[in-house]
């Protein structure tokens, strides 16, 4: 074992004797001089996103949400097309994730007559978001800058859910039940986007103009949420 | 539905309320002429800067130091939100300004034009501080090398210590410069000739940011006993522009500091201002675009020598120079590794937009630095390898008596250790003290061979040049291919392990390309892209 390692030894010094070791090259000096036109402030620029935020009492018309408890997780991908210095259009493709929480004084039971220890409402949708951008810093380099996103949404909620979750004093066990495709949402909705950020930071809020619920008679659910976006 | 209109409109109104809330934007104005206006030269500059126009025969007639006429002045102040500073040799004045006021200002009948300000330049990139042990190994080796890769010691052996030049030094602060044992000797002889903080308007500018008491100490510091930098003897004006509150008045504070340094007497003046991706995309990086590059160039042009940082973005997606270290006639400044001796991975790479050779010349990138607290530490950026160039300049001059600022800028490229060998990773290298005194370089014979095998050229060198276990450099190959414009197409550098050095792909070579060649002592250039077709070895030009 020994002889075979010194053996490999010799031999790969012996190789190193014959290669040609490059320490540093640059086979086109002038490449960041070339024309681009994908940048963050080039004529295209696309970027993936991350969002978490949280359900605001705006836009509710009773307390119906325990918020601080219903949250909002975005993931997509952004496409910007840059028309002059200072305005920008584009649009959002993302997965939408927002779960509210129900608060015992109002909406329980509405969904099985039942009262549970804690319910919620789940939405799980695709958004496509059109968008205008005002760019606050039009003479700038290759970077985003300051800018204010206006724009509206439509979603398809794929994947509707209500969730319950009781749990029994006796023996501390808990009972969940979930219905999948709750009858109870609608599968489509719309809104307004509206961001401000500063580079890849970025503050946003939605604010829901349908009802997400079919039943008008029911309360209806808060309408604005907010949060922070990170460009990835 | 109603309700939600207003709820909208509100939403809406919310997301632009920080919009609304943005500072206004600010201007350089620059006037069309300084009618009316005199200066007496006596009243306004010092000995020095009266002797140096004196031996350049500056005109009477020059008006580039004249004062701006204030009617011109009161003009835009009546319009623009606020006033900035003024520029004598730009004949500009700085505004705040909204769009409708800039609209109104640019219809004065002596404006010439209006240019936006440049805000957030960049100053080192400390990108880890090491050890400040003072009895730590490598800090010590690197403190020797830093001044000695530079030749330092001829200089030493000489007397030489930038005695008589004076070195105007722009940074963020120099906090303890007068308290701090490594600037005690400066402080005995009463070298700091003058100081200005352009960001505050007053003297006092030991405090702020210790970037500028680093840059100092690789300029002219002494820790127990060991220069950190070459120009141990020379004269200092120390000048703070840089203020990170406020970015957008740095290129005003800049402009205002290299006009104070000229009157004050400057020979040298030592920045590490760079302007990039904030303002500019890397087309403009053609040494035009920038107002600070036109003040540059016009300080060269007043016998002043500018010596900038070439940038810290080598790394970064922007990757070359910054303004005004693109200017022509700017000393562009690249960073080395001490443990390679090649290019250190942050320092930016040129060339510049329309092609013209950058950095010009490198220095040590990591250096031992004076902490404003007491003791050294490491850090690492251009902003270290430019003061240490600046300290090499100032002895180079005084060396060089007579000579103007763009001999002493072409003399600095010359002595630098891969001349005529350039790249845009090294520029021609790192200077060297003994060009000073020792006048040219010995005179160097091609010890290269070349051949055609196949696909392929080989560079050959001699047997007895094939140094395996040599020190710093020794073994480095560097190779570029030059197009006929004299711009380069490729470059590189290779360890050498045997005779055959190097081969290079026949299909890299178009017309009229050539290989340049550096290795040791040695440098020749084979034209290979014209040739005729040739068997075995061709022949080097020299």
């Amino acid at each position: 074992m020994k002889k075979t390692l010194s053996m490999l030894a010799i031999l790969l010094f012996s190789l190193a004797g014959y290669s040609q070791t490059i320490l540093m090259e640059d086979s086109n000096p002038m490449a960041p001089y070339e024309v681009k036109t994908h940048g963050p402030n080039l004529k295209n620029y696309g970027q993936w996103f991350i969002g978490f935020g949280a359900v605001t009492p705006v836009g509710a018309n009773s307390d119906n949400t325990i918020f601080g408890k219903s949250l909002l997780f975005d993931l997509g991908y952004r496409y910007r097309y840059r028309v002059s210095n200072f305005f920008n259009t584009g649009f959002d493709l993302s997965y939408y994730l927002q779960g509210n929480r129900l608060n015992k004084s109002g909406m329980l039971k509405v969904y099985d007559g039942l009262v549970h220890g804690r319910e919620n409402i789940v939405q799980n949708e695709f958004r496509f978001s059109p968008f205008f951008r005002f760019n606050l810093t039009p003479k700038r380099g290759n970077f985003l800058g300051t800018y204010v996103d206006l724009g509206g949404y439509v979603a398809w909620n794929f994947l509707p859910v209500f969730r319950a979750v009781d749990t029994k004093t006796s023996n501390n066990e808990m009972l969940k039940y979930t219905r999948q495709f709750d009858p109870m949402q609608k599968r489509y909705e719309y809104g307004l986007t509206g961001r401000i950020a500063r580079n890849k930071f970025i503050v946003f809020a939605h604010y829901r103009l349908s009802d997400l619920l079919k039943n008008s008679s029911l309360p209806d659910l808060p309408r604005l949420a907010a949060g922070v976006q990170f460009g990835i | 539905m109603i309700k939600h209109k207003r709820i909208a409109f509100t939403f809406i109104f919310l997301i632009w309320l920080p919009a609304l809330m943005v500072a206004q934007p600010r201007y350089w104005v620059q006037f069309t002429d300084k009618h009316g206006t005199t200066l007496t030269p006596q009243e306004y500059f010092c000995t020095k800067t009266l002797e140096r126009r004196a031996t350049e025969n500056v005109s009477p007639t020059d008006s580039t130091d004249f004062p701006l006429n204030e009617s011109y002045i009161a003009a835009v102040n009546g319009i623009a939100s606020d006033k900035g500073k003024e520029s004598r040799w730009l004949n500009a004045v700085a505004v705040s300004a909204s769009k409708n006021e800039i609209k109104r200002i640019e219809k004065l009948p002596f404006v010439k034009q209006v240019k936006p300000i440049s805000g957030a330049w960049t100053t080192a990139k400390v990108i880890q501080k090491k050890s400040s042990d003072e009895n730590n190994d490598h800090l010590w080796d690197i403190l020797y090398r830093q001044t000695e890769r530079m030749g330092g010691r001829y200089f030493r052996d000489s007397s030489i210590n930038g005695k008589g030049v004076r070195i105007a030094v722009f940074d963020a602060g120099f906090p303890n410069v007068d308290t701090h044992p490594a600037f005690e000797q400066i402080r005995k002889d009463g070298r700091i000739i003058a100081t200005w903080d352009f960001t505050k308007n007053r003297s006092n500018v030991f405090r702020g940011n210790s970037h500028g008491t680093n840059v100092l100490s690789c300029i002219a510091g002494i820790h127990d006993g060991t220069a950190m930098g070459l120009a141990t003897g020379a004269e200092f004006l120390l000048a703070i522009t840089e203020v990170n509150s406020e970015p957008f008045s740095e290129e005003e504070n800049w402009m205002a500091a290299m006009e104070w340094a000229y009157k004050n007497g400057a020979d040298i003046i030592s920045s590490s201002l760079g302007y990039t991706f904030n303002r500019y995309f890397p087309k403009d990086m053609d040494g035009k675009k920038s107002f600070v590059v036109k003040a540059a160039s016009l300080a060269a042009r007043k016998g002043m020598l500018v010596i900038n940082a070439a940038g810290n973005d080598g790394d970064s997606d922007w990757k070359v120079i910054g303004t005004p270290a693109d200017a022509d006639s700017i000393l562009s400044i690249g960073g080395i590794s001490p443990e390679t001796n090649l290019h250190i991975n942050f320092s930016s790479y040129g060339p510049t937009a329309d092609g013209r050779m950058k950095p010009n010349v490198s220095a040590f990138g990591e250096a031992v630095v004076a902490k404003p607290k007491g003791g050294v530490e490491i850090a690492y950026g251009t902003s270290f390898s430019t003061p240490l160039v600046a300290g090499f300049a100032a002895c180079a001059w005084q060396a060089s008596k007579g000579k103007t600022a763009m001999e002493m800028l072409k003399d600095i490229e010359k002595s630098a250790d891969l001349y005529p060998y350039f790249d845009y990773a090294h520029g021609y290298g790192v200077p060297q003290a003994g060009y000073f005194l020792y006048s040219a370089k010995d005179s160097v014979n091609s010890t290269f061979s070349l051949y055609e095998t196949g696909e392929y050229y080989s560079v050959y060198i001699s047997y007895g040049l094939v140094k395996l276990l040599s020190g710093y450099n020794t073994s480095i190959l560097f190779y570029s291919i030059e197009k006929p414009d004299g711009t380069l197409a490729e470059y590189g550098a290779a360890r050498v392990y045997q005779e055959q050095a190097l081969n290079f792909k026949k299909s890299a070579f178009k017309i009229g390309y050539k290989l340049n060649v550096r290795y040791l002592n040695y440098y020749a250039t084979f034209e290979l892209g014209a040739k005729e077709p040739v068997d075995h070895e061709i022949t080097a030009n020299l």
